[in-house]
């Protein structure tokens, strides 16, 4: 049977007058979906979500390192003490030699992967047969977990078991197997050989994505003008790729400067203090020693150089003026 | 009788809707766990041999405790403390818990560990174990851990290589280094001793200046280093590779692993380890003689040794699992477990009683360990000392054994560390 409107409508107020009040709500947000707050709200959740995420161990971690903070002498409390933390890493060796130390590590941890990775894409942007395979292979060591390629790495440089050092023993480019991790002058550059495998897929994946963003035709262009292969690399490719090359720097950058994990699996920071870099230090000092406003400390300090970093880069590489 | 309305009738599921959901379930849930308790226990055991033992033990705690249930986490030993410290901060660190001495200090100076005194005193356990074996858990006369079993140090040596050079096992340092450069023959990859120099390599330095006569801390827990002794000690130490060249080149990045590997494929004669390791190496060097294990030597003061009990602990238990917390802990001291464990392990029993078991006094690998277990204490121990010992003393003796800095630097800056990391 039909229902008229008039009872439509009258059925409607007698639900009204008989729903809980929190349903008015939904009257509250339908009424506010048409004002400009609309907006806010949607952004709402999201911001919520990065006050938790991030924010709010950013601004802890601030607050830490403005602290004193020793798990270990839990009557001291946490009682503020300025910036007295970050007055007593300009008297830390161990800090000095460990930013030297970071930033050898990650000037070398970017630029070598990003280079064999530029390389790789140049090759793989070709389509030659059996290039889909290629681009899969080439990201395992990109997929694999940064504890079990370590473990990998340090059996293959073992000194005494080690494939490698077999390998340029019998090349004749080594007298005998040779302690990689053990020695000063060798330790890091064995890390970063490491680090060379298990960053360079990153960057071929990221480099490879925006070569083939770029179109054919301005090549082609380019070759019927008369430019060879250098000219349109250097005109044509890199301007082109510029804004991946930055972000890919960047985040590669920022993963290794806040990663210690290859130093504590194949070095544990040493020998000596040969490889100690400061996302180790500032590791040890909250985990072995359990000083943790300190570690804070070091961690601010670190957050402040990858800010100062990002910033510079970002001028340098003229990406603002977009 | 009143009729049961519709609305009284959902007003009543509501109610008791929110009964269970809110107030009852916990309650529920206590009573629950009080009559079938899960504990969790976080434990190192890694290696299979010792997965092996371990799940024995839990399979004969079950059968005596059939209402309890065990919950085991494998927690690397590299990873226990950062792992530990998190879940302490968190308040989510297990019910119970095993515990090195080393780290006890500071397991309990951030609240990780539960005083059991109380219940220690009520059970014979006293009885079991030797007093000094509950020496490493204890702090201010409080308890804080069961001893379970016992890492006594020892040394691995090659039965064959020494028996063809006609040498014994020494027994003093002056012997041990002429052993380690009479058993070297580096141009056919061949060194005396597999020194630790890696991660783990710090607590065989303070050993070693400990065996020197010079103490780390005193009775009242201050520094208490003597710069002479511990000079003398670090040099005589290091000089084992720097002037000797007894030790394999990879010293500096040689932890656990690979001299295990060194010693097994016959490039060291001798090693530095405890009992720990002694299932692992019969089954790869077999118990047909090439190798042996013998007491440590000796240092001019005291032997460069100590046994070390594990311990289990009582951490945060839940509601109704601090008993079933407590009879997981404490079965761990019971005779047949700990013979169970020896015989599946080699882990030596921290009871005196099974010590003189038959099985134990018979066997002659175990005769060093049961030389070293009644002359050594367990290792020194304060809070703070591991994280000393890891950023202070490991890397300077590194610098040391890579001509980067002498003893005298590398002792001078342990004793600077060692000030700042009891003063805090």
């Amino acid at each position: 049977m039909a229902v008229a409107p008039a009872d439509r409508r009258s059925g409607l107020s007698l639900l009204r007058s008989h729903w809980p009040a929190w349903l008015d709500l939904f009257g509250w947000v339908g009424r506010i979906s048409e004002t400009r707050y609309w907006a806010w709200l949607m952004l709402l959740p999201g911001f919520l979500l990065i006050s938790v995420v991030i924010f709010y161990p950013v601004i802890s971690g601030i607050w830490l390192s403005l602290h004193e903070y020793n798990l270990l002498r839990p009557a001291r409390g946490q009682p503020f003490v300025g910036l007295q933390q970050f007055i007593d890493l300009l008297d830390d060796e161990k800090f000095w030699l460990s930013l030297r130390n970071t930033a050898y590590f990650g000037v070398f941890n970017v630029v070598n992967p990003f280079l064999l990775g530029l390389v790789i894409a140049l090759a793989l942007k070709r389509a030659v047969r059996g290039a889909g395979l290629v681009r899969t292979l080439i990201l395992m060591p990109w997929f694999m977990p940064s504890v079990v390629a370590g473990h990998m790495w340090a059996l293959l440089l073992d000194s005494r078991l080690g494939v490698i050092n077999d390998i340029l023993v019998k090349l004749g480019l080594l007298e005998s197997y040779w302690p990689w991790f053990a020695r000063t002058e060798t330790a890091m550059p064995a890390i970063l050989l490491v680090g060379l495998w298990r960053g360079f897929p990153f960057f071929a994946l990221l480099l490879l994505a925006g070569l083939q963003s770029i179109s054919q035709e301005m090549y082609e262009a380019a070759a019927v003008d008369g430019a060879n292969a250098l000219s349109r690399f250097r005109h044509i490719t890199v301007p082109l790729l510029l804004p991946v090359i930055v972000v890919a720097i960047t985040l590669r950058t920022i993963a290794v400067v806040n990663s210690p994990d290859l130093m504590i699996i194949l070095t544990g920071g040493g020998p000596g203090l040969a490889t100690h870099v400061l996302s180790f230090y500032a590791f040890q000092t909250a985990y072995a020693t359990f000083d943790f406003g300190y570690a804070a400390a070091l961690s601010v300090v670190m957050l402040g150089i990858l800010i100062f970093f990002t910033l510079i880069y970002l001028r340098v590489a003229g990406v603002d003026r977009d | 009788m009143s009729k049961l309305t519709r609305r009284d009738f959902l007003k009543g599921s509501a109610a008791a809707g929110a009964a269970l959901t809110g107030n009852a379930l916990p309650g529920a849930a206590r009573l629950l766990a009080q009559d079938n308790p899960t504990v969790d226990y976080w434990h190192g055991f890694i290696a299979e041999f010792v997965h092996a033992g371990f799940e024995v033990v839990l399979e004969n705690f079950h059968q005596a405790n059939p209402d309890i249930t065990i919950n085991p986490l494998t927690v690397p030993n590299s990873e226990f403390m950062t792992k530990f410290t998190t879940s302490v901060v968190g308040n989510a660190a297990p019910d119970t818990t095993m515990a090195a001495p080393q780290r006890i200090p500071d397991m309990v100076a951030i609240g990780g560990l539960q005083d059991i005194s109380g219940r220690v005193g009520e059970s014979d356990l006293m009885d079991k174990i030797p007093a000094d074996r509950w020496d490493g858990a204890t702090i201010d006369g409080a308890i804080y851990g069961v001893p379970s079993f016992m890492f006594v140090d020892w040394m691995y040596y090659r039965a064959d290589w020494f028996e063809e050079a006609g040498l014994d096992p020494p027994t003093t340092w002056e012997a041990f280094t002429e052993a380690a450069i009479a058993m070297t023959d580096a141009d056919n990859g061949r060194y005396g001793f597999g020194m630790r120099g890696g991660n783990g390599g710090q607590g065989f330095v303070v050993k070693v200046i400990e065996s020197f006569g010079s103490p780390i801390i005193d009775d009242m827990g201050q520094p208490a280093m003597d710069f002479d002794k511990a000079v003398e000690a670090l040099r005589w130490y290091t000089d084992l590779h720097t002037v000797h060249g007894a030790v394999p080149p990879s010293v500096a990045n040689d932890s656990f692993r690979q001299l295990m590997e060194a010693f097994q494929t016959g490039q060291t004669a001798m090693l530095w380890h405890h009992t720990g390791s002694l299932a692992e190496m019969r089954t790869v060097l077999g118990d047909e003689g090439a190798f042996s294990t013998a007491v440590r030597p000796h240092g001019p003061e005291r032997q460069i040794a100590s046994a070390t009990p594990s311990y289990n602990g009582i951490s945060m238990p839940g509601d109704g699992e601090e008993d079933a917390s407590w009879e997981w802990i404490s079965y761990w001291a019971d005779i047949n477990t700990q013979v169970d464990f020896l015989e599946l392990t080699g882990y030596f029993p921290s009871s005196a009683l099974v010590a003189e078991d038959e099985r134990v006094q018979s066997n002659p690998l175990y005769a060093a360990a049961v030389a070293t277990v009644d002359e050594v204490g367990p290792p020194t121990r304060f809070p703070g000392g591991p994280g000393w010992e890891r950023n202070v003393v490991l890397p300077n003796f590194q610098r040391v054994l890579l001509g980067e800095i002498t003893a005298e630097d590398a002792i001078e800056l342990m004793m600077e560390g060692l000030e700042e990391a009891v003063s805090g």
